[in-house]
């Protein structure tokens, strides 16, 4: 079968494409649309995952494999990801065909096979998906970690609202834009973190973005994180060294089964809890709970710098 | 004995860190804090086969602990191992 590839750059990592020919990209992931570079342009940058997409099912024999994960929220139980030797497989049963959508990745994700049967006709969740867990793997090689956040921006500035699903992040970014004033939604699920040369932390809008279509590709200087808890009251506590990390932990996306993986995770994000302030926040859905939150958290950054 | 292969040991502030992650399938990570003395110690047996007397060394070398008695020393050093040991942060027991 003919081919044909694109290229994608999210968060300044370049991803290769392949696809069959005749399929638009454009089409299969609208999401990525802003995302899209002619290669020829991007001559200083290296492909850090080359990701090919094949329509078919694949054989591959799982019962040597060793079975690492089968918890996912979104999945359910029709969700598995296995260990097998040289590579890892995820496979996903998207619908209830039973037709398994599988992905092989080399262990450190630079070489990518994903084989989805041609019968599954919902290919954009799907695709969408196993790019996001192929990008959250290979970012960390790269001073990256792709989090599970709700992201607030205002003139070049920008705030991560952490917490667990259903917490209320995303109400939370909404009562920022509310009452106070320029500030924008970035990213509303799982924007990207990312040491620059300089040392400084940036954060940038990714093609997921949870139920909200918000795909900004845009790149903020990052002035905080702060982990949301639901309570009857609003009240902050600010949060240093190993607090700060374990606040933070939680909403990172790498691996833990791969300790190459899992160690340049943790580099990184002690590099960035080393430089951006880092609080909790329990809250009430209320504008009062927005207004305390700013000010407390943009205090920190200014204590910080004195 | 050795340290288990494959833990860094990291600074944050104050704070001396081990990040281990947790392999079965809940997503749990453990986090060690230690010390800075006991962080030092960890730095100096890093990569190397190292007895309970490698440990008393360090200390001897590293400190002035001439009102202390060797028992003491030797205690103390044991005290240390005992806790690394009991984290499941040696590679092998003694």
């Amino acid at each position: 079968m003919e081919k044909q590839v694109v290229y994608y750059k999210i968060a300044n990592l370049l991803f290769e494409l392949i696809v069959p020919k005749g399929l638009s990209a454009q089409v299969l992931l609208p999401n990525f649309s802003l995302f899209f570079v002619q290669k020829e342009k991007e001559t200083g940058s290296d492909i850090v995952s080359r990701i090919e997409l094949v329509f078919g099912e694949t054989d591959i024999d799982v019962s040597e494999a060793k079975l690492l994960s089968d918890i996912s929220i979104l999945w359910g139980d029709r969700f598995q990801f296995y260990d097998l030797g040289a590579e890892y497989l995820t496979q996903v049963q998207t619908d209830q065909t039973g037709l398994l959508c599988r992905m092989t990745c080399t262990k450190d994700f630079s070489i990518v096979r994903v084989f989805i049967p041609k019968e599954i006709t919902d290919l954009n969740m799907i695709l969408s998906w196993l790019l996001m867990i192929v990008f959250a793997q290979v970012a960390v090689f790269h001073q990256s970690i792709l989090i599970h956040a709700s992201v607030v921006e205002r003139e070049g500035e920008a705030y991560a609202f952490l917490g667990q699903s259903g917490t209320g992040k995303s109400t939370h970014s909404g009562l920022w834009v509310e009452n106070l004033k320029d500030f924008t939604l970035l990213n509303d699920d799982n924007p990207v973190i990312q040491i620059k040369n300089d040392g400084k932390i940036a954060v940038f809008g990714t093609p997921w973005s949870g139920k909200t279509a918000c795909y900004r590709n845009q790149e903020r200087t990052l002035k905080g994180f702060v982990r949301l808890k639901q309570s009857g009251s609003n009240q902050f506590y600010p949060k240093s060294n190993k607090e700060a990390l374990v606040t933070v932990l939680p909403s990172c996306s790498g691996i833990r089964w791969n300790k190459d993986l899992f160690s340049n995770m943790i580099g990184v994000l002690t590099h960035i809890v080393k430089c951006v302030p880092i609080g909790e926040l329990y809250c009430l859905p209320n504008g009062e709970a927005a207004l305390l939150c700013y000010h407390k958290i943009s205090n920190m950054k200014q204590a910080k710098r004195g | 004995m050795r340290l288990k292969n494959g833990l860094v040991l990291r600074q944050l502030g104050d704070d001396y860190i081990i990040v281990e992650p947790e392999l079965d399938m809940v997503d749990l990570s453990k986090v060690y804090t230690m010390n800075e003395s006991a962080a030092w110690v960890w730095y100096q047996l890093q990569s190397i086969e190292f007895t309970l007397e490698t440990v008393v060394n360090l200390f001897l070398d590293h400190y002035n602990l001439d009102t202390l008695s060797e028992e003491q020393i030797k205690a103390d050093a044991l005290k240390l191992i005992n806790l690394f040991r009991d984290n499941g942060l040696l590679s092998d027991g003694i």
